[in-house]
Protein backbone atom coordinates (compact mmCIF):
# COMPACT_ATOMS: atom_id res chain seq x y z
CA UNK A 1 0.00 0.00 0.00
CA UNK A 2 1.38 3.16 -0.71
CA UNK A 3 2.34 5.47 1.97
CA UNK A 4 -0.03 8.38 1.15
CA UNK A 5 -2.96 6.21 0.76
CA UNK A 6 -2.19 5.07 4.21
CA UNK A 7 -1.69 8.49 5.57
CA UNK A 8 -4.62 9.31 4.23
CA UNK A 9 -6.80 7.18 5.55
CA UNK A 10 -5.13 6.88 8.74
CA UNK A 11 -5.89 10.80 9.14
CA UNK A 12 -9.13 10.44 8.11
CA UNK A 13 -9.84 7.63 10.95
CA UNK A 14 -8.21 9.88 13.83
CA UNK A 15 -10.57 13.03 12.43
CA UNK A 16 -13.28 10.76 12.89
CA UNK A 17 -12.40 8.58 16.34
CA UNK A 18 -10.05 10.47 18.46
CA UNK A 19 -11.56 12.38 20.46
CA UNK A 20 -14.21 9.90 21.49
CA UNK A 21 -11.10 7.77 21.71
CA UNK A 22 -9.82 9.88 24.34
CA UNK A 23 -12.93 10.17 26.21
CA UNK A 24 -12.76 6.44 26.33
CA UNK A 25 -8.97 6.72 27.96
CA UNK A 26 -10.19 9.14 30.41
CA UNK A 27 -12.32 6.58 32.00
CA UNK A 28 -9.61 3.90 31.89
CA UNK A 29 -7.33 6.34 33.95
CA UNK A 30 -10.25 8.08 36.07
CA UNK A 31 -10.01 11.39 35.03
CA UNK A 32 -6.00 11.57 34.52
CA UNK A 33 -5.73 13.19 31.34
CA UNK A 34 -1.89 12.78 30.33
CA UNK A 35 -2.46 9.05 30.93
CA UNK A 36 -5.49 8.83 28.87
CA UNK A 37 -3.25 11.12 25.83
CA UNK A 38 -0.10 8.86 26.32
CA UNK A 39 -2.57 5.32 25.62
CA UNK A 40 -4.31 7.49 22.71
CA UNK A 41 -1.09 7.98 21.12
CA UNK A 42 0.29 4.71 21.65
CA UNK A 43 -2.74 2.97 20.39
CA UNK A 44 -2.86 4.85 17.31
CA UNK A 45 0.98 4.57 16.31
CA UNK A 46 0.19 0.86 17.14
CA UNK A 47 -2.83 1.07 14.76
CA UNK A 48 -0.95 2.97 12.08
CA UNK A 49 1.60 -0.03 11.43
CA UNK A 50 -1.11 -1.94 10.94
CA UNK A 51 -2.77 -0.09 9.05
CA UNK A 52 -3.06 -2.00 5.86
CA UNK A 53 -4.81 -5.05 7.73
CA UNK A 54 -6.69 -3.15 9.83
CA UNK A 55 -8.36 -1.06 7.42
CA UNK A 56 -8.86 -4.44 5.28
CA UNK A 57 -10.82 -5.95 7.61
CA UNK A 58 -12.41 -2.81 8.78
CA UNK A 59 -11.37 -3.53 12.49
CA UNK A 60 -9.59 -0.52 13.36
CA UNK A 61 -12.18 0.74 15.99
CA UNK A 62 -11.89 -2.69 17.99
CA UNK A 63 -7.96 -2.90 17.33
CA UNK A 64 -7.23 0.26 18.99
CA UNK A 65 -9.67 -0.32 21.40
CA UNK A 66 -8.13 -3.34 22.60
CA UNK A 67 -4.61 -1.79 22.44
CA UNK A 68 -5.89 1.13 25.04
CA UNK A 69 -7.61 -1.50 27.10
CA UNK A 70 -4.43 -3.62 27.29
CA UNK A 71 -1.86 -0.85 27.46
CA UNK A 72 -3.88 0.42 30.51
CA UNK A 73 -3.96 -3.02 31.95
CA UNK A 74 -0.19 -3.15 31.30
CA UNK A 75 0.58 0.52 32.89
CA UNK A 76 -0.79 -0.77 35.95
CA UNK A 77 0.77 -3.88 36.39
CA UNK A 78 4.42 -2.43 36.61
CA UNK A 79 6.03 -1.96 40.11
CA UNK A 80 5.62 1.53 40.51
CA UNK A 81 1.51 1.41 40.36
CA UNK A 82 2.19 -1.76 42.55
CA UNK A 83 4.17 0.13 45.50
CA UNK A 84 2.34 1.31 48.64
CA UNK A 85 1.62 5.12 48.59
CA UNK A 86 1.15 7.73 51.60
CA UNK A 87 -2.25 9.27 52.33
CA UNK A 88 -3.51 11.46 54.80
CA UNK A 89 -5.52 9.42 56.29
CA UNK A 90 -6.66 5.61 55.84
CA UNK A 91 -9.80 5.52 53.16
CA UNK A 92 -13.07 4.36 54.51
CA UNK A 93 -13.80 0.97 53.43
CA UNK A 94 -17.62 1.40 51.52
CA UNK A 95 -20.13 -1.26 52.48
CA UNK A 96 -20.56 -3.19 49.25
CA UNK A 97 -23.73 -4.57 50.06
CA UNK A 98 -25.44 -1.26 48.94
CA UNK A 99 -27.75 -1.17 46.19
CA UNK A 100 -29.39 2.28 46.12
CA UNK A 101 -29.56 3.88 42.44
CA UNK A 102 -27.20 6.21 41.33
CA UNK A 103 -27.13 9.65 43.40
CA UNK A 104 -28.06 12.74 40.94
CA UNK A 105 -25.76 14.98 42.88
CA UNK A 106 -22.58 13.32 42.23
CA UNK A 107 -20.35 15.58 40.02
CA UNK A 108 -17.96 14.51 37.56
CA UNK A 109 -15.24 15.07 40.30
CA UNK A 110 -16.96 12.44 42.35
CA UNK A 111 -17.32 9.65 40.05
CA UNK A 112 -14.17 10.17 38.80
CA UNK A 113 -12.65 9.69 41.87
CA UNK A 114 -15.13 6.51 42.45
CA UNK A 115 -13.63 5.06 39.08
CA UNK A 116 -10.37 5.65 40.63
CA UNK A 117 -11.04 3.05 43.74
CA UNK A 118 -11.97 0.45 41.38
CA UNK A 119 -8.77 -2.09 40.20
CA UNK A 120 -7.59 -0.95 36.55
CA UNK A 121 -9.23 -4.89 35.26
CA UNK A 122 -12.72 -3.99 37.11
CA UNK A 123 -12.58 -0.21 35.45
CA UNK A 124 -11.97 -1.96 32.43
CA UNK A 125 -14.81 -3.92 32.46
CA UNK A 126 -16.98 -1.39 33.19
CA UNK A 127 -15.90 0.78 30.11
CA UNK A 128 -15.90 -2.45 27.75
CA UNK A 129 -19.87 -3.21 28.63
CA UNK A 130 -21.01 0.03 29.60
CA UNK A 131 -19.48 2.80 27.38
CA UNK A 132 -18.51 0.63 24.62
CA UNK A 133 -21.70 -1.60 24.96
CA UNK A 134 -19.89 -4.65 24.34
CA UNK A 135 -21.31 -8.12 25.04
CA UNK A 136 -20.27 -10.00 27.75
CA UNK A 137 -18.93 -12.44 25.39
CA UNK A 138 -17.26 -9.30 23.77
CA UNK A 139 -15.74 -8.47 26.90
CA UNK A 140 -14.38 -12.01 28.05
CA UNK A 141 -12.77 -12.07 24.40
CA UNK A 142 -10.81 -8.59 24.48
CA UNK A 143 -9.63 -9.25 28.32
CA UNK A 144 -8.82 -12.87 27.51
CA UNK A 145 -11.21 -14.06 30.92
CA UNK A 146 -14.21 -15.89 31.14
CA UNK A 147 -18.11 -14.87 30.79
CA UNK A 148 -18.67 -15.47 34.48
CA UNK A 149 -15.30 -13.23 35.17
CA UNK A 150 -16.47 -10.12 33.46
CA UNK A 151 -20.26 -10.78 34.57
CA UNK A 152 -19.06 -10.71 38.66
CA UNK A 153 -16.16 -8.49 37.73
CA UNK A 154 -18.92 -5.88 36.23
CA UNK A 155 -21.33 -6.89 39.30
CA UNK A 156 -18.87 -6.24 42.01
CA UNK A 157 -17.53 -2.92 40.42
CA UNK A 158 -21.25 -1.80 40.42
CA UNK A 159 -21.59 -2.28 44.21
CA UNK A 160 -18.33 -0.34 44.42
CA UNK A 161 -18.98 2.60 42.71
CA UNK A 162 -22.56 2.44 44.14
CA UNK A 163 -20.88 2.33 47.54
CA UNK A 164 -17.73 5.00 47.38
CA UNK A 165 -19.84 7.75 45.65
CA UNK A 166 -22.66 7.35 48.81
CA UNK A 167 -19.36 7.59 50.81
CA UNK A 168 -18.22 10.71 49.29
CA UNK A 169 -21.88 12.57 49.24
CA UNK A 170 -21.63 11.47 53.62
CA UNK A 171 -17.88 13.29 53.67
CA UNK A 172 -18.89 16.81 51.82
CA UNK A 173 -22.61 17.28 53.07
CA UNK A 174 -21.63 20.95 52.79
CA UNK A 175 -21.19 20.82 49.49
CA UNK A 176 -24.66 19.67 49.42
CA UNK A 177 -26.22 22.11 51.04
CA UNK A 178 -24.23 24.78 49.21
CA UNK A 179 -25.41 23.23 46.37
CA UNK A 180 -28.88 23.55 47.66
CA UNK A 181 -28.72 27.10 47.90
CA UNK A 182 -27.62 28.03 45.09
CA UNK B 1 -31.51 4.33 29.78
CA UNK B 2 -28.40 3.05 30.99
CA UNK B 3 -27.63 4.40 34.27
CA UNK B 4 -23.84 3.64 34.51
CA UNK B 5 -23.35 4.99 31.21
CA UNK B 6 -25.03 8.31 32.40
CA UNK B 7 -22.84 7.88 35.60
CA UNK B 8 -19.95 7.51 33.39
CA UNK B 9 -21.12 10.55 31.38
CA UNK B 10 -20.86 12.59 34.17
CA UNK B 11 -17.33 11.93 34.57
CA UNK B 12 -16.47 13.22 31.06
CA UNK B 13 -18.92 16.16 31.40
CA UNK B 14 -15.80 18.74 31.57
CA UNK B 15 -13.97 16.20 28.67
CA UNK B 16 -16.04 17.69 25.23
CA UNK B 17 -15.34 16.11 21.99
CA UNK B 18 -13.04 18.52 20.31
CA UNK B 19 -11.73 18.64 16.61
CA UNK B 20 -8.24 16.79 16.14
CA UNK B 21 -5.66 17.94 14.08
CA UNK B 22 -3.90 14.04 13.25
CA UNK B 23 -0.48 15.58 12.22
CA UNK B 24 0.89 14.57 15.62
CA UNK B 25 -0.39 11.17 15.29
CA UNK B 26 0.44 10.58 11.64
CA UNK B 27 4.03 11.72 12.61
CA UNK B 28 3.96 9.41 15.63
CA UNK B 29 2.90 6.50 13.72
CA UNK B 30 5.50 7.36 10.92
CA UNK B 31 8.29 7.22 12.95
CA UNK B 32 7.15 4.24 14.76
CA UNK B 33 6.62 2.13 12.04
CA UNK B 34 10.16 3.08 10.43
CA UNK B 35 11.57 1.93 13.94
CA UNK B 36 9.94 -1.18 14.18
CA UNK B 37 11.43 -2.11 10.70
CA UNK B 38 14.51 -1.48 11.34
CA UNK B 39 14.75 -3.04 14.80
CA UNK B 40 12.78 -6.29 13.69
CA UNK B 41 14.69 -6.49 10.58
CA UNK B 42 17.89 -7.90 13.23
CA UNK B 43 15.77 -10.81 14.58
CA UNK B 44 14.48 -12.23 11.48
CA UNK B 45 17.54 -11.78 9.63
CA UNK B 46 19.32 -13.78 12.45
CA UNK B 47 17.02 -16.46 12.25
CA UNK B 48 17.24 -17.25 8.53
CA UNK B 49 20.60 -16.44 8.80
CA UNK B 50 20.38 -19.97 11.45
CA UNK B 51 18.75 -22.07 9.18
CA UNK B 52 21.31 -21.61 6.85
CA UNK B 53 24.21 -22.30 9.20
CA UNK B 54 22.92 -25.68 10.27
CA UNK B 55 23.38 -27.55 7.38
CA UNK B 56 26.67 -25.77 6.89
CA UNK B 57 27.99 -26.63 9.66
CA UNK B 58 26.67 -30.02 9.35
CA UNK B 59 28.60 -30.32 6.13
CA UNK B 60 31.61 -29.16 7.64
CA UNK B 61 32.11 -31.12 10.74
CA UNK B 62 31.39 -34.21 9.13
CA UNK B 63 33.39 -33.67 6.07
CA UNK B 64 30.41 -34.10 3.30
CA UNK B 65 31.85 -33.21 0.06
CA UNK B 66 27.98 -32.60 -1.22
CA UNK B 67 28.27 -29.28 -2.72
CA UNK B 68 24.64 -28.86 -3.89
CA UNK B 69 22.80 -28.84 -0.67
CA UNK B 70 23.07 -25.23 1.49
CA UNK B 71 26.60 -24.49 0.58
CA UNK B 72 25.70 -23.81 -2.77
CA UNK B 73 23.29 -21.02 -1.38
CA UNK B 74 26.58 -18.73 0.44
CA UNK B 75 29.67 -18.94 -2.16
CA UNK B 76 32.85 -20.21 -0.83
CA UNK B 77 35.07 -17.27 -0.21
CA UNK B 78 38.37 -16.78 1.06
CA UNK B 79 37.19 -17.01 4.78
CA UNK B 80 38.73 -19.47 6.90
CA UNK B 81 36.41 -22.42 7.42
CA UNK B 82 36.27 -24.44 11.14
CA UNK B 83 35.31 -22.90 14.28
CA UNK B 84 35.79 -19.34 13.05
CA UNK B 85 33.07 -20.08 10.72
CA UNK B 86 30.07 -20.37 13.18
CA UNK B 87 31.39 -16.52 13.85
CA UNK B 88 31.60 -15.11 10.56
CA UNK B 89 29.75 -16.63 7.67
CA UNK B 90 31.44 -16.05 3.79
CA UNK B 91 29.50 -13.18 2.51
CA UNK B 92 27.00 -14.05 -0.01
CA UNK B 93 27.77 -14.39 -3.23
CA UNK B 94 26.06 -11.68 -6.01
CA UNK B 95 24.54 -13.01 -9.48
CA UNK B 96 23.06 -11.66 -12.06
CA UNK B 97 18.87 -11.25 -11.27
CA UNK B 98 17.00 -12.45 -14.38
CA UNK B 99 13.71 -12.72 -12.55
CA UNK B 100 10.32 -10.83 -12.83
CA UNK B 101 10.92 -6.63 -12.05
CA UNK B 102 8.85 -4.36 -10.05
CA UNK B 103 7.66 -1.39 -11.26
CA UNK B 104 10.15 1.94 -9.86
CA UNK B 105 13.65 0.24 -9.75
CA UNK B 106 15.59 -2.52 -11.97
CA UNK B 107 17.89 -4.70 -10.44
CA UNK B 108 21.05 -6.38 -11.96
CA UNK B 109 21.94 -8.89 -9.39
CA UNK B 110 20.81 -10.04 -6.13
CA UNK B 111 22.52 -12.45 -3.90
CA UNK B 112 22.46 -15.90 -4.83
CA UNK B 113 19.63 -18.00 -3.82
CA UNK B 114 17.42 -14.59 -3.63
CA UNK B 115 14.79 -13.08 -5.46
CA UNK B 116 12.94 -10.29 -5.97
CA UNK B 117 9.96 -10.65 -3.68
CA UNK B 118 7.68 -7.52 -4.71
CA UNK B 119 7.52 -3.96 -4.59
CA UNK B 120 5.46 -0.71 -5.69
CA UNK B 121 6.33 2.35 -6.81
CA UNK B 122 7.98 3.27 -3.79
CA UNK B 123 9.86 0.11 -1.83
CA UNK B 124 11.45 -2.94 -3.73
CA UNK B 125 11.95 -6.14 -1.17
CA UNK B 126 14.51 -8.83 -2.03
CA UNK B 127 14.35 -11.76 0.33
CA UNK B 128 15.37 -15.67 0.12
CA UNK B 129 13.62 -17.97 -1.87
CA UNK B 130 11.00 -19.85 -0.54
CA UNK B 131 11.79 -17.15 2.39
CA UNK B 132 8.04 -17.66 5.24
CA UNK B 133 7.46 -13.71 5.14
CA UNK B 134 5.60 -12.87 1.93
CA UNK B 135 4.42 -9.30 2.57
CA UNK B 136 7.22 -7.17 0.88
CA UNK B 137 5.92 -4.20 3.10
CA UNK B 138 7.59 -6.20 5.79
CA UNK B 139 11.30 -5.52 6.00
CA UNK B 140 12.48 -7.96 8.46
CA UNK B 141 15.57 -10.25 6.80
CA UNK B 142 15.69 -8.70 3.53
CA UNK B 143 17.21 -6.39 1.36
CA UNK B 144 15.28 -3.19 0.66
CA UNK B 145 15.35 -0.85 -1.80
CA UNK B 146 13.59 2.27 -2.08
CA UNK B 147 14.17 6.49 -2.46
CA UNK B 148 14.92 8.24 0.41
CA UNK B 149 12.13 9.66 2.59
CA UNK B 150 10.73 13.36 1.24
CA UNK B 151 11.08 14.69 4.35
CA UNK B 152 14.31 12.94 5.37
CA UNK B 153 17.95 15.71 5.41
CA UNK B 154 21.41 14.61 3.59
CA UNK B 155 22.97 11.45 5.49
CA UNK B 156 25.73 12.49 8.38
CA UNK B 157 26.09 9.47 10.12
CA UNK B 158 28.12 6.62 9.69
CA UNK B 159 31.26 6.20 7.36
CA UNK B 160 31.80 7.68 3.71
CA UNK B 161 30.84 4.97 1.11
CA UNK B 162 30.66 6.11 -2.54
CA UNK B 163 28.76 4.40 -5.23
CA UNK B 164 29.78 4.31 -8.45
CA UNK B 165 31.67 7.91 -7.80
CA UNK B 166 28.32 9.34 -6.11
CA UNK B 167 28.64 10.57 -2.35
CA UNK B 168 27.34 8.52 0.31
CA UNK B 169 27.27 7.27 3.87
CA UNK B 170 26.85 3.47 5.38
CA UNK B 171 25.30 3.60 8.37
CA UNK B 172 25.03 0.74 10.46
CA UNK B 173 22.88 0.14 14.11
CA UNK B 174 22.79 -3.46 15.67
CA UNK B 175 22.54 -5.87 12.74
CA UNK B 176 20.81 -3.51 10.26
CA UNK B 177 23.50 -1.51 7.91
CA UNK B 178 21.62 1.18 5.36
CA UNK B 179 23.81 2.57 2.56
CA UNK B 180 22.58 5.80 1.78
CA UNK B 181 23.99 7.61 -1.94
CA UNK B 182 22.70 10.44 -3.93
CA UNK B 183 21.68 9.44 -7.37
CA UNK B 184 20.64 13.31 -7.92
CA UNK B 185 20.47 16.77 -6.75
CA UNK B 186 18.32 16.51 -3.59
CA UNK B 187 17.73 13.10 -4.28
CA UNK B 188 19.36 9.70 -2.35
CA UNK B 189 18.94 6.72 -2.65
CA UNK B 190 18.58 3.86 0.22
CA UNK B 191 19.06 0.07 0.30
CA UNK B 192 18.73 -1.17 3.38
CA UNK B 193 20.23 -4.82 4.36
CA UNK B 194 20.73 -7.17 7.22
CA UNK B 195 24.31 -7.32 7.97
CA UNK B 196 23.66 -10.92 8.49
CA UNK B 197 24.47 -11.17 4.54
CA UNK B 198 28.13 -10.78 5.47
CA UNK B 199 28.56 -7.92 2.99
CA UNK B 200 30.86 -5.13 3.75
CA UNK B 201 30.39 -1.37 2.31
CA UNK B 202 31.94 -2.52 -0.96
CA UNK B 203 30.08 -5.17 -1.69
CA UNK B 204 26.81 -2.95 -0.91
CA UNK B 205 27.59 -0.55 -2.87
CA UNK B 206 28.56 -2.91 -5.85
CA UNK B 207 24.89 -4.29 -5.37
CA UNK B 208 23.88 -0.96 -4.90
CA UNK B 209 25.32 0.34 -8.14
CA UNK B 210 23.35 -2.51 -10.10
CA UNK B 211 19.68 -0.63 -8.96
CA UNK B 212 18.22 1.83 -11.55
CA UNK B 213 15.34 4.13 -10.77
CA UNK B 214 13.26 4.68 -12.75
CA UNK B 215 11.26 7.55 -13.32
CA UNK B 216 7.63 6.08 -11.95
CA UNK B 217 9.75 5.47 -8.73
CA UNK B 218 8.49 7.38 -5.83
CA UNK B 219 9.73 9.11 -2.41
CA UNK B 220 8.02 8.16 0.93
CA UNK B 221 7.55 10.67 3.35
CA UNK B 222 8.04 10.67 7.06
Amino acid sequence: MPRTTRDQEFSTFVRAHRAELLRSACLLTAGDSHAAEDLVQTALAKVYVAWPKVFRTGTAVPYVRRIIINAHIDETRRPRWRRERSVPEPPDRPDLSLSESWSDDADGEAVRAALASLPPRMRAVIVLRHWFDLSVQESADLLGCSQGTVKSQSAKAAAHLRAALQVQEERSPSLSIERSHR
Amino acid sequence: MNDMKNLLEKALEDRPLIDVDPAADLMRGRNRLQHRRKVTLAGTAAVALGIAIIPLALNGTSGSSNPNQAGSRLSSTSEPSGPAQAQRLPALELVAYTGKQIPGYRVASVPKGWHIQGGDASVLTIAPKGFKDKDFSSFVGKIVVMLQSKDAAEPTEGAVQEVDGRPGRLDVQGDTQMLTYQIADKRWMVIQAPTSLGWDGTQLAQFASGVKVLDNAEAGVG
